[in-house]
């Protein structure tokens, strides 16, 4: 190679570089833009409340007091707590629920097997909006309105998990199964110690997106829940807004108080996330 | 997941659920006889909660017997949740509503007639129209402790200012137009507005229209009506006096408006005073919403306890209510809360504290005053008010054409 | 999506499942012998399938029910026929409301497609921390919808941080909230913000699957950067696309929130959808069974749409590899 396709190459490689750093900034300025509301959340959570709606990005003070002005106007640490549990609980139904149907789906045979995982499957497309007036009145004739187990229970058994965990079961031999249920171990034991340790990676992805879901959910706990003992944090969000009006300061601190544990799951579990998504997890939104 | 973690995760959402629960201030054993009385309303905020605290610790001064547990959702919630709490377990006594939903809750209330022979419950005290306002086929369905005309209120400092006389008791569409014209401004503007129907009923109530026809129906398409809340909308679109609202502005956008000196009068209910006067730093007035003639006519708003059609201990329940719309409650709610008693004789403690002529306006109000009685479906009436009066304002649809599409919906 | 209802795997690779959820089944059967699990198989799928009748089967078939009756929250039902689908085809509110809900869905999974192809395949290119951006894209996706409706109603409001920016270089803003010409679109951009970033991850996986080879040999053969994205890219990813747009259009149609919070359905009806309608009518306006009789409706549309969709597919995805 002569020393002057050497020199080529070096230009050819710094300009490449400089392209790179130059790509770079044009996303993080798109990407800043698009994060723009979120700062703005943030910077309006710490203005007065009465130049919320000025344009200068900070007020005439800094009022840090707003973020515990919001947690003590309304319970915002219990709604907290309420979204953590009924998050936890209902993504640890989920992920208990799908392993098991996509189990028998999926490792065991009997009749109607494949006609009735279509109609699992049918029901993806399903809205949830569709069944909210029947499910509440099923709840309210259960005596279940106003209560956790209704703000868990009925959305514990859609067609989704099942679906998901099906197709990563389908992606592991069933050798090893059968290895250990010829050994003796029962099926709830290989299902336990031989399929489950596999599968630690979907598991977490369907818990994960299990937890957003309920974490994030409005609509049903708007319907069915009826105090502020119970209610979850979207819920909570809009209860700033009372009878003599909003104090958007506070709504936006904590709103930013919301969007924190959101933050913490991207950051820690992105792999997880991306992953999750790239294989149809979440279905959608 | 590890074995280990999943032990750990599922240890910690139990203690979470036991902690939960336990603070949870459910009370599943109030029973059918003796016992708590659960008092079902509206609960925004901690300061809600104080309030209807303070009720339940000032009546107990009267009643120290008397014990009523507090539970409810947020105000905008309540009207819809107290129908399905009502038809839940272990339902709640007493309810709370406003005039404006009495009649839309009728069939939670139980009529209170027989209970007001019964315990020679002297109504002559309270205020007639909001008695009125409690009435539903012709039976009382709350006892109010409050009795709140709607009023105008106004910056008086912008009104020295701009050389002009601070309105008092009596207040002319004419004088009132000339005022805000000349307080405003190209950038400043002197009234503020919101979406909804509750501010254009008293304007109209104070131009002698009403909403309803003598039956008691929704009428909103009869010409005194229309007339009236086409002038409102054209203060907005035609006069110019003040900015059209956003479609999902609440009432805190005009009210922030009004107390950081964007503008200068503002048409709210009384209970508003103390908020306001803690936010603004000018001198505040109040006057009559402005009347054709100058002469006041109050829309009164206002609040009440009433009795779950389904409760089963009514002479307890209504004992409680007697106690808790006492007039030393009331005194001392208006002292503390700002809330305009329902019993005359409870007025001055309103009074104090506040600038000389604002119990004038109040009482003058009172002397002449509608309630806002509404109709059952008046939840949807205000929810198509609010999505269509913006383009009212903005003077892209007449006030006819408005209340017509709202009538046809709502369909009386 | 193509579902695989084959049986058990056998000798299957334990590589990474097809990213689409579709994929090609890995039908080698181990055992020709009929086996019938029917005992245990009832123990493990009972509460899924307990919960999925309950929770999923009754209610729909109840919401049919429902829909006969004048139902209020507090009192006894009414059986009255088909009283609420007359009414509610001579109801124009409804169709307002059906109406907007199928130009924001159509329109909202467009951009929302657009937008993610732009930035998967700019994230495609050469640049410094790809994935780090990609996260940030899927931020708002995660964080609760309310709170990301509140700050876009805070910002979209006719004196917010957009009117004063566009009025600091001298354009006149909008009532972007408040005029009926704007409210649509302003909830159709901010529900676009709120969930592109999903496709945008989905569109990748999709993107990476693509050999190197085949858009090497493009290349070589003379194209330029649009014929590579219209006839070698595009084909590729299909099927990711085919479950983007399918999903997607599915999300749209269950737009509630973005409308409730920042516009109220107004004004007039110009934001009002379907869900909001479903939800105000069944639990503010206290008319259980005209709110499932919408139910329905809504049921019915996602349905044909979906259907339209599987139907279109073969036109244009590919399955082939």
């Amino acid at each position: 190679m002569t020393s002057e396709a050497l020199a080529t190459r070096r230009r050819a490689h710094r300009r490449r570089t400089t392209l790179t750093w130059l790509n770079t900034a044009a996303v993080a300025a798109v990407a800043l833009l698009f994060t723009f509301p979120f700062i703005w959340m943030f910077l309006t959570a710490l203005k007065p409340s009465n130049e919320v709606f000025s344009g200068s990005a900070l007020g005439s003070e800094v009022r840090w007091q707003n973020f515990s002005d919001a947690w003590t106007l309304v319970p915002f640490g219990r709604f907290i707590a309420n979204g953590f549990f009924v998050a936890i609980a209902g993504a640890a139904l989920s992920v208990v629920v799908a392993v098991l149907s996509a189990y028998a789906f999926s490792r065991l045979r009997f009749r109607f097997r494949d006609r009735l995982f279509l109609l699992y499957v049918a029901t993806l497309v399903l809205p949830q909006e569709v069944l909210v007036v029947p499910l509440f009145i099923m709840m309210n004739e259960a005596g279940y309105v106003d209560t956790y187990a209704a703000l868990i229970i009925p959305f514990a058994f859609t067609a989704f998990g099942t679906f998901l965990m099906r197709q990563f079961f389908l992606t592991i031999p069933v050798e090893y199964e059968e290895a250990a249920r010829i050994d003796g171990a029962s099926r709830v034991r290989t299902l336990w110690s031989v399929l489950l340790p596999q599968l630690r990676a979907p598991l977490s992805v369907l818990g994960v997106f299990s937890f957003i879901g309920y974490w994030n959910s409005y609509l049903w706990p708007l319907i069915v829940i009826n105090t502020q003992d119970k209610a979850t944090v979207p819920l909570g969000l809009t209860m700033f807004t009372g009878e003599h009006g909003t104090q958007w300061n506070l709504v936006m601190a904590a709103s930013t108080i919301a969007v924190v544990p959101s933050l913490f799951i991207v950051v820690l579990l992105q792999r997880q996330l991306m992953k999750g998504v790239s294989m149809g997890g979440f279905g959608g939104r | 997941m590890h074995v280990r973690h999943l032990t750990t995760t599922v240890a910690a959402v139990a203690g979470l659920a036991v902690t939960l629960t336990a603070c949870g201030g459910g009370d599943d054993s109030t029973s059918t006889t003796g016992g708590p009385l659960q008092l079902y309303t509206w609960v925004s905020s901690q300061s809600d909660r104080e309030q209807w605290e303070s009720f339940v610790s000032e009546a107990q001064k009267e009643d120290p017997d008397l014990d009523v547990t507090i539970e409810g959702p947020s105000f905008a919630d309540y009207w819809t949740k107290v129908k399905t709490r009502l038809s839940g377990d272990d339902t709640p006594c007493l309810l709370t509503t406003q005039a404006a939903r009495a009649q839309e809750l009728s069939s939670l209330l139980m009529p209170l007639d027989d209970l007001v022979e019964k315990h020679d419950f002297d109504l002559s005290e309270v205020d007639p129209s909001m008695l009125e306002g409690m009435t539903v086929d012709d039976s009382l369905r709350a006892i109010p402790y409050d009795a709140e005309p709607v009023v105008l209120f106004y910056n008086a400092d912008a009104f020295t200012a701009a050389g002009l006389t601070p309105p008092g008791p009596e207040y002319s569409r004419e004088r009132f137009l000339a005022d805000a014209t000349a307080l405003t401004t190209d950038d400043h503007k002197a009234l503020a507005v919101t979406p909804g129907m509750f501010i254009p009923a008293a304007w109209a109530t104070a131009g002698d229209a009403s909403w309803l026809n003598g039956d008691g129906d929704l009428d909103l398409t009869n010409a005194d009506f229309v007339a009236q809340l086409q002038d409102y909308f054209d203060l907005v679109a035609v006069e110019g006096i003040a900015n059209p609202p956003n479609a999902a502005d609440a009432a805190d956008v005009a009210q922030q408006a009004f107390t950081s000196g964007d503008v200068d009068m503002l048409i709210e209910g009384p209970w508003m005073y103390g908020t306001f006067d803690e936010a603004a730093d000018f001198t505040l007035g109040v006057t009559i919403v402005p009347s054709p003639s100058g002469r006041p006519h109050g829309m009164t708003a206002g609040s009440g306890f009433g009795i779950a059609a389904n409760c089963d201990r009514p002479d307890d329940a209504f004992e409680a209510i007697v106690a808790l719309t006492s007039t030393g409650v009331q005194e001392s709610l208006a002292a503390s809360r700002g809330i305009v008693p329902a019993r005359a004789e409870a007025l001055p403690a309103w009074a104090e504290g506040k600038a000389p002529g604002a119990a004038d306006v109040v009482t003058a109000l009172l002397g002449n005053a509608t309630a806002q009685v509404t109709t059952p479906t008046w939840n949807q009436v205000e929810t198509l008010m609010t999505q269509y009066s913006v383009e009212g304002y903005r003077g892209q649809r007449s006030a006819e054409e408005i209340l017509r599409t709202i009538q046809d919906s709502v369909g009386g | 999506m193509e579902v695989t209802t084959g049986a058990r795997t056998a000798a299957a690779p334990p590589s990474a499942p097809d990213p689409h959820g579709g994929g090609r089944p890995a039908t080698a059967r181990r055992t020709r012998r009929r086996r019938d699990d029917s005992a245990v198989a009832g123990l493990f799928l009972a509460p899924g399938l307990l919960g999925f009748l309950l929770f999923i089967v009754v209610p729909l078939a109840g919401s049919a029910l429902i829909s006969l009756y004048e139902w209020p929250l507090f009192g006894t039902p009414v059986f009255i026929g088909l009283d609420n689908y007359t009414k509610l085809f001579g109801d124009p509110a409804f169709f307002t409301a059906l109406t907007n809900t199928l130009v924001f869905a159509f329109v909202y999974t467009a951009l929302n497609l657009a937008l993610a192809i732009a930035i998967a395949l700019w994230l495609g290119t050469r640049m410094k921390g790809a994935g780090i951006w990609r996260v940030v894209f899927f931020l708002p996706v995660i964080t609760p919808m309310v709170a990301n409706a509140l700050v876009w109603r805070l910002m979209l409001s006719d004196d917010g941080v957009l009117n004063s920016t566009l009025g600091g270089v001298g354009i006149e803003g909008q009532s972007w909230l408040s005029d009926s010409r704007f409210a649509l679109a302003a909830v159709i951009a901010m529900s676009v913000w709120q969930s592109f970033g999903y496709n945008v991850v989905v569109i990748t996986a999709g993107l990476t699957a693509i050999p190197k080879e085949i858009l090497e040999a493009s290349r070589i053969d003379g194209t330029n950067p649009w014929q590579r994205l219209r006839y070698t890219i595009l084909p590729m990813i299909s099927p990711s696309l085919f479950f983007a747009s399918t999903m997607t259009m599915i999300g749209a149609f269950q737009v509630f929130v973005q409308a409730q919070v920042l516009t109220q359905g107004g004004p007039g009806e110009s934001t009002n959808t379907l869900v909001l309608y479903l939800y105000r009518n069944g639990f503010s306006f206290d008319r259980l069974g005209y709110a499932s009789a919408i139910a329905w409706m809504l049921f019915v549309v996602v349905m044909l749409v979906t259907a339209v969709q599987f139907a279109g597919q073969r036109r244009w995805v590919n399955y082939d590899k």
